[in-house]
């Protein structure tokens, strides 16, 4: 088991520097020329035209003459120091910005997948039990609507309703509990629709299995076959879903975090992108990896606690 | 069973729904006098050499040496008059009674480390300004030297990056804690994660005491999300929500929508190092062919004005003579036929010796006006027999390929006034060596933009500039199609808010206040 986790620790490490390097070259070849982006989106304005010594003040400073794999080496050099380096739009360190907006971005994702799972995992359920009634109708098409909506669409119809007609949440912005209510529903309602398709289809599969049949014939109460014996099988999938989706929210979410102005590092990704702000990309995509590569091996490691058929490190 | 699994089911709905109505606030509201705007950029930065724009036109924080009249005219601000003593040396006198938010006093000492620190930091400075030195002679005269000759110095001074802050400001490294100006308002408090700024009035400062007690900038870049805010309640004043959302607002009880102009044009550029560009008479006929009171009403929503030449009405050095080219679709026709464009081959589109006019206009998004304008543009070049493509990319690839040569067409909106000189614009755009992507050589507007860049006189460099804004029309080398507008939506209780043409985007006063 624990050779298994270190083993996946070093796969992740791998994972890291390629993404780095990948993102490095990617951000090199997308158009516009370096210092001519930063100067645009740092200094000197979007629509204006930059002179040739602006060009070459910007070109020295950031050490862009350099043949790129020095560019790259002289950055994973400071990286591995513990220095991503500091922002050219924001003039800061890297580490310390993330350092701000990292937080913000753990507590909505967390938050909203956690509604997500409030919502989808006993609906599921009871659509799976309640199979072609009404009620499974219902669900499933709720569902469609919830995962079909455009978060921008729910995000300013969920505004309109609870926060200029109601008056019960702040339209936008960082302050406390009330601003994170709508942002989390607006992330959950298309997580949460996944998850219960997948939790209900799961659920059917499991339930017509042999064991099931046999668990029913010793005259069990459906709802213990239920919470005792198919729900711990029917997770399984789930569990992998709501690992993905979770991993996805913690590179931010772009729409919502504009819309409702909040802080993630969604935003600051995109931003640094266009403005071609390369050691903080570098710095995001490679916080992003990491916490991508280490859900999924939380995820793998919750499969062997679910499922005891499971073991890891062991050749089968 | 059934029943209880709909049971926990309810206790769950019901408690999510209890608990998400427990969280309710009212909105945030201090004390009578604070207003809260809602900015319309992401806030990356606060320091006054990158982002001078938000601390001396928005926040109020910094001021600059000179400042200007809403006509755009120089006028006094920190520094109370200046002098040039030879081509390349100017002596700036500052004002007597000017002191920082930190109580050091204004002098020249300070200015001097202000601007040396913000030439250093941002490249762009330099090349306005062409400072080589700059000397405190005295506690309050300043005595600037050029690299080469620039009688925009005091224009480029205005320029808010060059905004001066004191030494306090910056930690022992140099790293910017916060800036410390002379400003109506003193930073508080600011939050980089979420770009909020909290600032409290100046009761020391110099000019006028701000009524307002506190000003609150909170960044809100979604211009859907600042028209929301701003009908809850959350905010008070903000600019450019959607523009399709004006109508709607302006009717919203105790709001107010004004529509403004600032100096920034929208304009096609083309490339006349290629056909069918190089053509007048076809530069002439798109020009006439574009109708921009249908744009301005249609696509702008009132907010902007249809475009005669490169300036707005109402700056200094406008050339008020200029007659533009008003919508006349039937010259343009004939203009294009005199061109030898026509549609021999009855397909609908122009064509010359078997090669049928088919163009591209590329765009970017970042200025919600362009996409649909350029479109607007292609079904008015339909009319005329031009098949225009239009291609939306990011701001920075679009000069890319333009700077590679194989290109026909662009739009932009460019500012018309970064400094508050006659010749600026005019040099980085239709100067021959500085714009190279356009391809527009006329020795005549080089040497006129010479005259003018060098010029002492203000009265003579207006002049100058009126001159060249005169050729421009003649040979259309850009087409001018509206002039920027500015959508200024407020609560009623906003008082005394005059908006100021000279303002990047918007620019609030120490006059603003709040309704009592």
């Amino acid at each position: 088991m624990w050779k298994f986790i270190l083993k996946r620790l070093a796969a992740t490490i791998l994972v890291v520097v390629a993404a780095s390097i990948l993102t490095f070259g990617i951000l090199h070849l997308t158009p516009g020329s370096t210092p001519v982006t930063i100067l645009k989106y740092a200094f000197i304005g979007l629509e204006e035209i930059p002179t040739e010594a602006e060009i070459t003040e910007i070109t020295e400073r950031y050490m862009l003459n350099e043949p790129l794999y020095k560019q790259y080496y002289c950055w994973l050099k400071q990286a591995v120091q513990g220095d991503l380096g500091d922002s050219c739009v924001y003039k800061l360190p890297v580490a310390e910005l993330i350092g701000l907006r990292f937080p913000a971005t753990v507590l909505l994702a967390g938050l909203s997948v956690a509604l997500s799972l409030l919502m989808a995992i006993p609906l599921g359920i009871l659509c799976a039990v309640k199979r072609n009634t009404f009620f499974d109708h219902l669900g499933r098409i709720s569902a469609l609507f919830a995962v079909a909506m455009p978060s921008f669409w729910l995000a300013y119809l969920l505004i309109i309703i609870f926060s200029l007609g109601f008056d019960f949440f702040p339209v936008a912005g960082f302050r406390g509990i009330s601003s994170l209510v709508l942002p989390c529903v607006t992330l959950a309602a298309g997580m949460g629709a996944v998850t219960m398709r997948m939790m209900r289809s799961s659920m059917l599969e499991v339930m017509s299995q042999d064991y099931i049949l046999t668990a029913r014939a010793k005259g069990l109460y459906e709802t213990g076959i239920i919470s005792r014996h198919a729900l711990k099988n029917a997770f399984l999938p789930v569990v992998t879903v709501v690992g993905l989706q979770f991993g996805h929210m913690l590179g931010g979410s772009v729409i919502v975090e504009t819309v409702f102005a909040w802080p993630g590092i969604g935003k600051l990704l995109i931003d640094s992108i266009f403005a071609k702000d390369i050691p903080m990309v570098q710095g995001c995509v490679l916080l992003m990896a990491t916490t991508y590569a280490l859900v999924n091996l939380l995820v793998d490691l919750s499969y062997a606690l679910m499922d005891p058929r499971i073991r890891y490190g062991r050749e089968s | 069973m059934r029943r209880s699994l709909s049971m926990v089911l309810s206790i769950l709905l019901v408690s999510l729904m209890l608990s998400t109505v427990g969280c309710g606030v009212k909105a945030v509201s201090s004390g009578n006098q604070s207003l809260v705007v809602g900015e319309i950029w992401k806030i990356n930065n606060i320091d006054p050499a990158m982002n001078g724009t938000l601390t001396m036109e928005k926040a109020l924080i910094t001021e600059s040496l000179v400042g200007t009249k809403p006509n755009f005219e120089l006028e006094p601000c920190l520094a109370a008059e200046w002098k040039r003593i030879d081509s390349n040396t100017w002596q700036f006198t500052l004002r007597e009674d000017v002191m920082f938010h930190d109580g050091t006093p204004l002098n020249a000492e300070a200015v001097k480390w202000s601007l040396m620190r913000a030439i250093a930091i941002n490249p762009q400075i330099q090349s306005f300004t062409k400072i080589s030195t700059v000397e405190a002679e005295n506690e309050r005269t300043v005595v600037i030297r050029t690299t080469n000759p620039n009688s925009d110095l005091p224009a480029s001074l205005h320029y808010s990056n060059t905004s001066i802050i004191a030494k306090s400001s910056v930690d022992k490294d140099g790293k910017l804690i916060k800036p410390i100006g002379t400003g109506a308002f003193k930073l508080e408090q600011f939050d980089l994660s979420t770009g909020d700024m909290k600032m409290t009035r100046n009761t020391d400062y110099w000019g006028t005491v701000s009524k307002l007690e506190s000003l609150e900038i909170r960044a809100l870049p979604d211009p859907n999300t600042r028209a929301l805010a701003l009908e809850k309640g959350e905010i008070d004043f903000t600019c450019d929500p959607p523009y399709n959302e004006l109508e709607r607002l302006e009717k919203v009880e105790g709001l107010k929508v004004e529509l403004n102009k600032t100096a920034r044009t929208y304009i096609i550029e083309m490339n006349l190092n290629e056909a069918p560009f190089n053509d007048l008479r076809v530069r002439k006929a798109m020009s006439y062919a574009i109708d921009r009171e249908s744009i301005v009403k249609n696509v702008l929503f009132g907010c902007g004005a249809p475009a005669i030449g490169p300036y707005m009405p109402g700056m200094a050095w406008t050339n008020e003579n200029l007659k533009g080219y008003p919508y006349n679709p039937e010259k343009a026709k004939q203009l294009l036929t005199e061109a030898g464009w026509s549609d021999s081959d009855g397909d609908g589109i122009v064509d010359q010796n078997g090669q049928a006019m088919k163009i591209t206009l590329m765009t970017y998004p970042q200025r919600p006006g362009l996409p649909p304008m350029a479109e607007a543009v292609q079904a008015q070049f339909k009319n005329l027999g031009i098949e225009l493509k239009t291609e939306i990319m990011d701001s920075t690839a679009m000069s890319e390929i333009a700077s590679k040569g194989k290109w026909d067409m662009k739009m932009s909106a460019f500012a018309t006034a970064m400094i508050p000189s006659p010749s600026y614009h005019l040099n980085t755009l239709y100067y021959s060596k500085n714009n190279k992507v356009i391809g527009y050589h006329n020795s005549e507007v080089d040497r006129l933009i010479d005259e003018c860049m060098v010029a002492d006189d203000q009265q003579e460099k207006y002049d100058l500039s009126k001159q060249v804004q005169q050729i421009l029309e003649d040979e259309e080398p850009v087409i001018p199609i509206a002039y920027y507008g500015v959508a200024v939506a407020m609560k009623s209780k906003v008082n005394n808010f005059v908006f100021n043409p000279t303002a990047h985007d918007y620019m609030l006063t120490n006059e603003v206040n709040i309704k009592e």
